[in-house]
């Protein structure tokens, strides 16, 4: 007995003592935790696509240009920006802007930052937004100019990197163990699976945050990101929770909410290889099938708004007047029988086709393709859903081993997208057109529109291939996302970005904890 | 003993080789590319060549696995594709928390399962002996998914008393701890009554009482020491299980442990990292049974280490 009961304490106290040598919880007082679903992959910003990796970033890295709260250009690193012809791009820089580490920016470390992202034994995937550069040339430390090979409009988009010091070369790959920028606030350490701490950085060109520390704690599970946001283990969340938990916010007067529209899309592709699908009228039939209110208002709970583009209503490249395929499941069917697929037994049982809908496994998704497989058998279409982990799911996209599936493009800001997803020539492996869209008139307009330095004429060629897009149906235009962050009262002067980028956290600021 | 412990570790060899190559083959067949997971769809063809050749992965199979297990050899796993960091160095930061986990959770199951087994074999047919039995169903019917929130919500969120989630001190511990420990309990203490019932009416135990020991020391040093041996088997299984991950403990409480960890490198397709992960686990298992057979031998003279 007592030989039993001295190996339990033994077994106890050595759990004790294991756990006793793991992480302390952080001084909460003079920090904002925030939320987050998983790891990021890259703390090197040249290096990573993810966007957990680049709204952490943000914080530790500045960039020569970024976007605001409005989705406007402005300048960060940069005091002046010009065009002097298309292909040029000059800059002046902010003076005496310090890394972390004490070093001085200079447009070395901006040369150093871009020329190791098209190096190809870097293996950026930073590298394919930057195919039109030519050369950099720094005329004085404080200046850098950026030649192009070709007249490019998006170009600007694919400098909204973070600068690293050019001392990162000696780092080689260590370098994202330890990085070091010139953001608000300075690296301190990265535990995978549990937390990354960021102290505030008193030399920041902007002035030091208004709070010591900014920890992001990594909470895989939905519901513990939520009880620990109740509890006061987190401060933050943005977009982590599904909608069905916001009411809960609400009631909780400890909590702040913060709402607008975001820029993230989601859609439903066509494989327009597929001999069903390549129909037009059956795609017309199915965007007429498919009633997305339902789902806005049952499912998303409002958090969501309908789409008629890519591009959000308030974008300076949306058009107006784009047609909205609202639901006319009659119409439909009339338009599946012009087709030639008519219904073989009216309302019996035998649907006219059935098409293969793919998704990930993300929850709401699946319950999303069931709404849309039950609203498409009342036209005679049978949607079987096949639900596949996120590598399969993705190779299978872009080998083109789908009919129908469904996904969100996230953080769309730069219509120069268009020409990714729907040139004939981006089409997978060479770039995004993943349904295997082909119109010449389109791709010229979007050719058009890439080179064109005129927002003016950018607008109206966007405008048409929009419209084109809108008869022709690669895509049936779901939903923009609603960005809704959710955090504690003590945190003041919050903006919510279109993008849902965290960034206006380093200018918030944090009144003293009550009753914490 | 040394002859047995030498053929046990002759045997991991094989083992360990057959579970390498297994995995090996299974990852080059998983659907899905790490360069398109790693670089995304706008990088180029040329980009695309560059990184699989960066990576070794334009090498026919054969290369890359001789030079795997040529790696092996030296006791180098490789490295993670995405951390750009050694595998055993990632594993073995896992490891910690996997094992303060798996220690701490079989503290609890043996803690409730071992008195409430045997107070169920003494008292066989009583109130007590069906409460035991209907808390092992219980027990066994709460999934770790359910019962990890519903403790967070009753002892974190109620009574304050506890951290919800992460690893943060020795508080942190017991919620994933009881958790996981209330899954494992309800087998251990079934068998723990079944043994001793086995055991209970043998003549060595009659023999004990008639000598006049103690009824306490009869049970707890004389029947329970041969009632343990099934018990051995359970736990070391669950030992190797606990060890290789509790992925649904871990993610519900985000706790850092080698089970996210997997399931971390098969979604990003951080195929030295699958490689490496896997191997740790046979490994565990293997080392578990190995430690349960010594275990049987101490326990029970009759058997024999040859």
């Amino acid at each position: 007995m007592r030989n039993k009961s001295l190996s339990f304490l033994v077994l106890i106290l050595a759990c004790s003592f294991l756990s006793g040598c793991g992480e302390k919880r952080s001084t909460k007082g003079d920090a904002i935790v925030v939320g987050i679903g998983t790891n990021p992959t890259q703390l090197d910003p040249r290096l990573s696509q993810d966007a957990i990796s680049s709204k952490v970033q943000r914080f530790i890295f500045s960039r020569l240009i970024s976007q605001d709260h409005e989705g406007g250009i402005v300048l960060e690193l940069a005091e002046k920006w010009e065009r002097p012809t298309p292909l040029v791009h000059r800059f002046e820089l902010r003076r005496g802007v310090r890394f972390h580490n004490g070093e001085t920016l200079t447009s070395s470390d901006v040369k150093y930052t871009f020329e190791s992202i098209i190096d190809p034994s870097l293996a950026s995937p930073k590298a394919a937004g930057l195919k039109e550069l030519a050369r950099i040339e720094t005329p004085t430390p404080h200046s850098v100019v950026f030649h192009l090979k070709e007249p490019s409009a998006s170009f600007a988009e694919s400098l909204m990197v973070g600068i690293l010091p050019e001392s990162a070369r000696k780092a080689g790959s260590r370098f994202a163990q330890k990085p070091v920028g010139t953001g608000p606030f300075e690296f301190v350490e990265f535990t995978p699976d549990q937390r990354i701490a960021l102290k505030a950085f008193a030399g920041h060109f902007a002035g030091k945050p208004a709070y010591e520390n900014l920890i992001f704690r990594i909470l895989p599970e939905e519901t513990i990101r939520v009880l620990e946001l109740e509890s006061g283990g987190v401060d933050f969340l943005q977009n982590s929770f599904s909608p069905d938990i916001l009411p809960r916010f609400v009631k909780n007067k400890r909590l702040k909410i913060r709402k607008r529209l975001g820029t993230n899309f989601s859609y439903i592709g066509f494989n327009l290889t597929d001999p069903i699908l390549s129909k037009l009228k059956v795609r017309r039939a199915i965007a007429h099938a498919i009633d997305r209110r339902p789902i806005v208002r049952f499912i998303h709970k409002g958090l969501v708004q309908e789409a008629d583009s890519l591009l959000p209503p308030d974008h300076w490249a949306h058009q107006k007047g784009l047609p909205r395929y609202s639901h006319r499941p009659a119409l439909a069917m009339k338009l599946l029988d012009e087709a030639g697929f008519p219904d073989p037994d009216g309302p019996g049982p035998r649907p006219r086709f059935t098409l293969v809908y793919k998704t990930s496994q993300n929850e709401l998704g699946r319950r999303i393709a069931t709404v849309f497989g039950h609203q498409l058998a009342r036209v005679g279409i049978e949607m079987k859903i096949r639900s596949y982990e996120w590598g399969t799911f993705f190779g299978d996209i872009r080998n083109g081993n789908f009919q129908l599936y469904s996904l969100t493009w996230v953080g769309i800001s730069d219509p120069d997208i268009y020409r990714y997803i729907f040139h004939s020539r981006f089409t997978p492996p060479a770039g995004l057109n993943r349904g295997r869209y082909k119109n010449a008139h389109v791709d010229a307009l979007l050719e058009e529109a890439h080179q064109a330095a005129d927002t003016g004429v950018r607008a109206r060629a966007y405008g048409e291939a929009q419209r084109i897009l809108g008869r022709e149906l690669p895509y049936i235009n779901l939903w923009h996302s609603v960005n809704v962050a959710v955090f504690d009262r003590r945190i003041s002067g919050y903006r919510v970005y279109p993008d849902a980028d965290f960034i206006s956290l380093a200018r918030a600021t944090l009144s003293p904890a009550a009753g914490r | 003993m040394r002859k047995f412990l030498l053929r046990r570790i002759l045997l991991l060899i094989p083992v360990l080789w057959g579970v390498t190559t297994l995995v090996f083959i299974v990852t080059q067949v998983l659907p899905g590319d790490p360069v398109d997971l790693m670089l995304g769809e706008t990088a180029r063809p040329a980009q695309r060549e560059q990184l699989r050749k960066t990576l070794g992965l334009d090498r026919p199979l054969g290369v890359q696995y001789a030079d795997y297990m040529g790696g092996l050899l030296r006791g180098d796993l490789g490295t993670s594709l995405h951390q750009k960091r050694a595998v055993s160095d990632i594993i073995f930061e896992r490891t910690y928390a996997s094992a303060e986990l798996t220690l701490a959770s079989m503290a609890v199951a043996l803690l409730i399962s071992l008195p409430l087994g045997i107070a169920a074999a003494r008292r066989q047919g009583t109130a007590l002996d069906l409460g035991a039995g209907l808390l092992a169903v219980a027990g066994a019917s709460m999934p770790v998914f359910w019962l990890g929130p519903l403790l967070i919500i009753v002892f974190s969120i109620g009574l304050g008393w506890f951290p919800v989630s992460g690893r943060e001190g020795v508080l942190s511990l017991i919620l994933p701890a009881v958790t996981l420990g209330a899954a494992l309990s309800p087998i251990l203490m079934r068998m723990a009554r079944s043994s001793l019932l086995e055991v209970l009416p043998q003549d060595y135990i009659s023999t004990a009482r008639a000598k006049g020991i103690t009824e306490r020391r009869v049970l707890w040093l004389h029947a329970l020491k041969n009632a343990c041996l099934p018990l051995i088997t359970i736990l070391s299984l669950q030992l190797g299980a606990l060890l290789s991950g509790a992925i649904i403990t871990e993610t519900v409480f985000a706790w850092p442990g080698v089970g996210r960890l997997v399931i971390q490198a098969i979604a990003s397709r951080d195929y030295p990292l699958v490689q490496g992960c896997v191997l740790f686990i046979a490994a565990v298992y293997v080392t578990a049974n190995f430690l349960a057979d010594i275990a049987y031998a101490w326990l029970d003279p009759r058997v024999r280490l040859t």
